[in-house]
């Protein structure tokens, strides 16, 4: 699938295929660690919540 | 409050008004003083969006909130990283690719003019009368605390945030966002340390939320899918992200803040500052109310927390009744601080057993507590006719003006004024920007200078700031009008959200098909809303996925948009290719 990606960023590809290409390729490390500071939080507030009950 | 308290509060917001205006230089134009020509760091820009959010409300309230129902609200905020994302993929670069001034210009590029003016009629419609509602509420809660006339602290709370913003435009409004964040955040931290050191000696913070928790204070999660509770892990991670993606990629208030940020990536920074950090802030607000909840517990607590609701009841024929119960809680309070100490000893000792025992006494305790009190708010409305009275958001103000020393509790009277100026100010300019980007340059004088339009917008601002004022003022007599606008309000957030996913995901949609859309989507709403219990947060998704849905069907039969309709909506994806690759 990245292999797919890096060819739409580099040869032309058009309609639906450049447009979900686009999104991953944007959906970087940044975005990755959104999501894994929102498990942790979610990880963090279950923690506090078993601890005190 | 002490003359020490009221020379803090006089200080400090002569320093907020004073440093917005001097924002006046920088704005020479029009771009200057809607997007402050494109220059705010991200850090900042990011702060603003989370200061417009932060208003006195839930300051007040949310605190209350805690207080009163625990943690448990704090689910709502689940899906607000991943709505930051999606917006942060689609919408953002976008808009400021674009070079559009407000969201809905786009919506012209895109379908065209008829769809641009109703959902730009609809934002001023709703954050109009939503500026009524973020004044009232602490307007009322103030004057009451300080024993002011309603129209005195209303006017305290919206004057400033008229000045600075008619002066500084946007640039003052975030930096002042800025400077209200810091304030509150430290007022937060400042009431839990109070709180914590008000504690009986030898206990600290694990005593303390172990005593909240006992008392059922300390649950975050319900996993129960249950569509009439708004507040359940799934309404949070699902039906909150489309009111989220709703309200940070429509809504102009906050889609001004990040169009300021100087490219599209710092753009998006400034919204993943709110993905990162808003569960945390939140989480701090709802802990501020569970330890005052435990602070409550073992220090003297009134049986209602607005003297003055307790001085009505006084002077009415409920007046005998009110002392019986007022005997009949200090009874019950002393036996659950009782219950409390022993839960701490029991914990001291190590022992389960008497822990759980103890546990269970104090959630029996409590429980009695919070029927005597439910019965004096009942008296309290009886007596008085208020039939929404609720003494939650007088807890903060209370806990602030008995507990805090000298001087502190200016500063955090202060912060709670700042959270409702800094909410009002972004609503006055974001209310000016599509006043006359939407309507008077649209309809009234397409060609003028920027000098011209500065003017407009100034002026634009002044008489937000005027109808602002008056709405405050007698916020009193319109609340129950105040309420049924909101809830309008409530009914198209959905559907405009819809309107966006068509312009943006459905190539193939019309103007028609996102007009139509748009009524059905407000009408399916509406019919919720008056003849299902499903919750608001879900009322979102109904309106967005009927908006869509007649939408794509609208457009189908309905012939395809103008070339020239086309070509803009060509152009502004080209845009978002170019500058975002």
């Amino acid at each position: 699938m990245w292999g797919e990606i890096r060819k739409c960023r580099t040869e032309a590809c058009s309609g639906l295929e450049k447009k979900v290409a686009g999104y991953i390729d944007r959906m970087n490390r940044t975005y990755l660690k959104v999501l894994g500071f929102l498990f942790v939080q979610l990880a963090l507030l279950w923690w506090l919540q078993q601890a005190f009950l | 409050m002490h003359p020490i308290d009221w020379g803090v509060l006089a200080v400090l917001l002569a320093w907020i008004v004073w440093d917005g205006v001097k924002r006046k230089r920088d704005t020479t134009g029009i771009e200057g003083y809607f997007l402050a020509n494109r220059r705010i760091p991200w850090w900042a820009a990011g702060l603003s969006v989370m200061a417009t959010q932060l208003s006195a409300i839930t300051m007040i309230g949310t605190t209350g909130q805690g207080y009163v129902d625990g943690l448990r609200f704090v689910q709502f905020y689940f899906g607000l990283p991943l709505a930051m994302l999606i917006l942060s993929v689609t919408l953002v670069p976008l808009f400021y690719n674009s070079g559009v001034y407000t969201a809905y210009e786009y919506l012209e590029r895109r379908f065209d003019a008829k769809t641009r003016s109703f959902t730009s009629l609809l934002f001023l419609l709703s954050r109009g009368m939503s500026v009524g509602a973020v004044v009232a509420a602490p307007a009322v809660v103030l004057s009451l605390v300080f024993g002011l006339p309603l129209t005195a602290t209303a006017l305290l709370i919206t004057l400033p945030a008229v000045v600075y913003t008619m002066v500084g435009g946007v640039e003052a409004v975030q930096w002042t966002d800025v400077k209200t964040m810091a304030l509150i955040v430290t007022g937060v931290f400042v009431m839990i340390g109070v709180a914590v050191l008000g504690l009986p000696e030898g206990m600290g913070v694990t005593d303390g939320l172990s005593v909240a928790a006992a008392a059922g204070r300390m649950r975050v999660f319900d996993f129960s899918f249950d569509l009439t509770n708004p507040y359940t892990f799934w309404s949070g991670t699902l039906a909150a992200v489309f009111l989220f993606c709703s309200y940070f990629g429509t809504d102009q208030s906050q889609v001004q803040r990040y169009l300021t940020a100087r490219s599209v990536s710092e753009a998006r920074s400034s919204l993943l500052i709110s993905a990162y950090w808003k569960i945390p802030l939140q989480l701090l607000v709802l802990l501020l109310g569970v330890l005052v909840f435990a602070f409550y517990t073992f220090n003297p607590a009134p049986m209602i927390f607005s003297t003055r609701a307790e001085q009505l009841v006084a002077g009415s024929s409920a007046a005998g009744t009110y002392a019986a119960l007022n005997g009949e809680y200090e009874t019950a309070f002393h036996v659950r601080r009782q219950a409390a100490e022993q839960l701490v000893r029991a914990r001291d000792t190590g022992d389960p057993a008497a822990e759980q025992t103890a546990r269970a006494e104090l959630l029996a305790r409590d429980r009695e507590v919070t029927e005597i009190r439910g019965r004096a708010q009942a008296a309290v409305r009886e007596a008085t006719g208020e039939g929404s009275f609720n003494d939650v958001n007088y807890i903060i103000p209370s806990f602030i003006l008995n507990e805090l020393p000298v001087g502190l509790a200016g500063l955090l009277v202060v912060a709670i004024m700042l959270a409702a100026t800094s909410t009002i100010a972004g609503e006055l300019n974001s209310l000016a920007t599509v006043s006359v980007i939407d309507f008077y340059r649209r309809w009234a004088r397409p060609v003028g200078s920027d000098a011209h339009y500065l003017t407009v917008a100034r002026i634009a601002t002044g008489l937000w700031g005027l109808f602002a004022c008056a709405v405050a003022v007698w916020a009193a007599e319109l609340g129950s009008l105040i309420e049924v606008v909101n809830r309008f309000g409530s009914f198209f957030y959905g559907s405009i959200l819809g309107v966006f996913i068509l312009a943006f995901g459905v190539p193939r949609a019309t103007g028609t098909g996102a007009f139509v859309g748009l009524f059905a989507g407000m009408g399916a709403v509406a019919w919720t809303a008056s003849f299902t219990p499903v919750a608001f947060l879900w009322h979102n998704v109904t309106g967005a996925v009927v908006v869509v849905v007649v939408g794509m069907l609208v457009s189908i039969v309905t012939p395809g948009a103008p070339r020239g309709e086309r070509s803009a909506h060509a152009r502004t994806h080209e845009d978002v290719s170019i500058h975002s690759g």
